[in-house]
């Protein structure tokens, strides 16, 4: 039942935020998207992931109803309402906008403003429709919905762990499966089921190999040789929690420079780990990361086009604390879940990646992987 | 029919030469530059995303993976592609297509401005756009703002998506071999619940099939109990669902197939599910309207409804989009086209909460004098045309 009161507690606070904000009615919008590192804001009031576009229309009286698309999810909808113990109303609908019309004629249209959360990635007819549906200008309230809480729940928690066990048994299976000869989509393909198979419900997961690589890419049909190096990031959803692990492998013997540049982004990804803690601008963690990599001679490369961010949070609900990245200002609070990823270019062996989740505790910080990130080997003949 | 999203498409999407050869894409490209050129355009813009990419698919062959994607066409000279994702990852980027200029995508605004005063003049008319519903709010906005010097762009979807109804003979065949990858893909799941497995377990071993028969993209709803509508796996429940009613799509080469299908005991609305469907698929034939399929199928369901997944209609056009135009609504009057091709659903509801529920699909392509069924979940109908 924890998950009803968390959720209660989320719904509350949204609505006592709107109440101090003078906002009557807030429209929450998602568009049904699986995104790792973005928030998707029916899910982080509601915990329901939508097969299409929903709506979660909340008053700031605590009053709340969802509405989902496409009607033939009434049941699941509601199976889900149940299971919330009846928190919010519901229902499924081929008619978003006119459902939400007849919910605001139903329930009293809002006297005062009127308030707005994920309408940017919303298609935008409908996005179109259902601001003419609400009759006024809508208020952005993004921001301001994912500031309430940006903390994981104890559940989001638990199945953000689940989905790191998950992600390291895929990189276990996939140095079982790597090899020469093999398609890059293939060895991702069977990677994913093989992850699917331990109960994960999504993964973004990217796989690429190359003798230099520039960057981690979308896996393609290539063909693994020996001699490249493989890199990959496993993000696997469990009951909708994404976690990522990044992993970066040599198909054949590492030449004694790859090994020698691998240990230096994983000292990188530690100082930034180990700088981690309630109450410190995420920005920090960026810095701590960047000084190791500047100290060996690559501040060229900690900037763009080389380097945006290094980590970010983890979706589906809110994606605080946001990118580790050097313009975040986020202060970092107990229970806020993201991945710290140096994934660097180095001129003299392409790109590497290693990266673990964390937790932010009272203490400071905990990893959610059990065997961090080691540069793996395929021994080839 | 709304399937689940998927955070990053894994399978082989690169293009293939000799599925889809370059001579292809140019003959739908001199189509598309006919219509432009029709509504005075000076440069159409072209749009996709990881879930809806139908159009972008159709010009050039490239399926976005990790954001949004632009094609521009000029009224004459190469193509450009724009697609989210920085310099580094372009490698992997242009195997997905045909096009020769691809170049990374990282704002929206000044990426699609820069690639719009590259190719064309305000002077030679507005921007034309295809794929616009599908345009996140914010893609869309930035597109406003990045074509504004060129005036209010107009919105070319119906007369292009026109284009994509009539399939060729080479994206029929493509139709057809993800129909046989379907086949054998349910056919994998159908032996899985005979053999006890689980709803999950099952439709693990079907995606696995449909991979190794060369799938790019499978997608599969299942009832989460008995007789249940088919919804998504959103936990690791791994329940024994008699009957299981399923949705399972398979894309090759682009090209989507669709199936309903009930198995393990079927009752009552089993019958009545595949009767309605065989009187819909019976009615199918080039000019027939929606409506005409809709009365054909309702007409065998009685005593039992319309089940909740065929409700908005019963069925759409099917290719490179898992639902395109037309959408089979129960007022439509779109008719079907000769060399459509058209996944038509049926399905029957007893009580609410029952497991007395069933469903049933096929695929189709409409010919000239003849019906062809691509994919038959049911028993071959007397009369196809």
């Amino acid at each position: 039942m924890a998950t009803v009161a968390e959720r209660n507690d989320r719904l509350a606070a949204t609505a006592r935020r709107m109440a101090a904000e003078g906002v009557d009615l807030l429209l929450a919008a998602s568009n049904g998207f699986h995104f790792l590192d973005r928030a998707d804001a029916v899910v982080h009031l509601t915990g329901f992931r939508s097969l299409g576009e929903s709506l979660l229309v909340l008053r700031a009286d605590g009053a709340a109803k969802l509405l989902v698309t496409p009607a033939y999810d009434a049941e699941r909808a509601a199976a889900y309402l149940a299971l919330c113990g009846g928190r919010f109303d519901c229902l499924a609908t081929d008619d978003l906008a006119g459902a939400l019309a007849r919910e605001l004629a139903g329930g009293g249209a809002a006297a005062g403003p009127l308030a707005a959360a994920g309408f940017e990635t919303l298609p935008h007819p409908l996005a179109a429709r259902l601001m003419a549906c609400a009759g006024k200008e809508l208020q952005g309230f993004d921001e301001a919905l994912f500031s309430v809480d940006p903390r994981k729940s104890a559940v989001e928690i638990e199945r953000a762990r689940r989905a790191t066990a998950i992600a390291e048994r895929g990189f276990e299976r996939l140095v079982e499966l790597a090899r020469p000869g093999i398609a890059e989509c293939d060895l991702a393909v069977a990677v994913n089921g093989y992850m699917k198979s331990l109960g994960a419900d999504d993964n973004f997961l990217m796989l690429c190999a190359l003798p230099h690589n520039l960057a981690v890419m979308p896996s393609s049909t290539r063909k693994i040789q020996a001699g490249d190096t493989l890199l990959a990031e496993l993000t696997p959803s469990f009951e909708g929690q994404f976690a990522q692990i990044c992993r970066t492998v040599s198909i054949g013997q590492p030449p004694a420079i790859l090994k020698e540049k691998y240990d230096l982004v994983v000292r990188a990804m530690w100082a930034g780990i180990e700088t981690v803690r309630p109450g410190i601008p995420m920005s920090r963690v960026c810095d701590a990361i960047d000084a190791v990599l500047k100290d060996a001679g690559y501040g060229e490369y900690c900037k763009p086009p080389h380097m945006r961010r290094r980590g970010h949070g983890l979706g589906s609900g809110s994606a605080a604390p946001g990118d580790v990245a050097t313009n975040n200002s986020t202060r970092l609070e107990e229970d806020m879940v993201f991945i710290v990823h140096p994934n660097q270019y180095i001129p003299e062996t392409g790109y590497l990646m290693c990266g673990e989740p964390v937790r932010v505790t009272a203490a400071g910080v905990q990893t959610l992987s059990r065997r961090t990130a080691a540069l793996g080997v395929i021994p080839c003949e | 029919m709304r399937m689940k999203h998927i955070a990053l498409l894994t399978g082989p999407f690169d293009w293939d030469l000799a599925l889809l050869p370059r001579e292809e894409f140019e003959t739908r490209l001199a189509a598309i530059r006919r219509v432009a050129a029709g509504r005075g355009v000076s440069c159409l813009l072209i749009h996709g995303h990881s879930d809806e990419h139908g159009a972008l698919g159709y010009v050039t062959g490239f399926t976005p993976k990790l954001g949004p994607a632009f094609a521009l066409v000029p009224s004459q000279g190469p193509l450009r592609m724009i697609v989210s994702g920085g310099s580094g990852m372009l490698a992997a980027a242009k195997r997905l297509t045909w096009v020769e200029d691809v170049r990374p995508l990282r704002d929206l605004k000044t990426g699609i401005g820069k690639a719009l005063a590259d190719l064309a003049a305000p002077e030679n008319g507005p921007v034309g756009l295809w794929g616009a519903g599908a345009m996140f709010n914010r893609t869309y906005h930035a597109v406003l703002a990045a074509s504004r010097s060129f005036g209010n762009p107009v919105e070319l979807d119906e007369p292009l998506d026109a284009l994509r109804r009539r399939k060729s003979r080479r994206e029929r065949e493509l139709v057809r071999r993800a129909s046989q990858i379907l086949s054998r893909s349910m056919g994998v799941l159908a032996e899985s619940i005979s053999e006890g497995a689980g709803a999950r377990t099952a439709a693990l071993a079907a995606e696995r099939a449909a991979f190794e028969s060369g799938a790019q993209d499978v997608r599969i709803l299942a009832s989460a109990r008995n007789g249940g509508p088919p919804q998504p796996f959103v936990d690791p429940a791994d329940n024994r669902v008699n009957p299981l009613l399923v949705c399972l799509a398979v894309r090759f080469a682009g090209y989507w197939a669709e199936g309903l299908a009930t198995l393990g005991a079927g009752g009552g609305a089993l019958a009545h599910a595949r009767a309605a469907l065989s009187a819909a698929v019976g009615a199918a034939r080039k000019g027939a309207t929606a409506g005409e399929l809709s009365l054909a199928a309702a007409s065998q369901l009685s005593p039992y409804r319309p089940h909740p997944l065929v409700r908005h209609g019963i069925g759409n056009g099917i290719g490179l989009s898992l639902e395109e135009s037309p959408i089979l609504g129960p007022d439509s009057e779109a008719c079907l086209e000769e060399d459509g091709v058209y996944t038509v659903r049926a399905g029957a509801m007893g009580e609410d909460n029952g497991n007395d529920n069933a469903v049933a699909s096929a695929m189709i392509v409409v010919q000239a004098t003849r019906t062809e069924i691509l994919w038959p979940a049911i028993e071959q109908p007397e009369a196809t045309g």
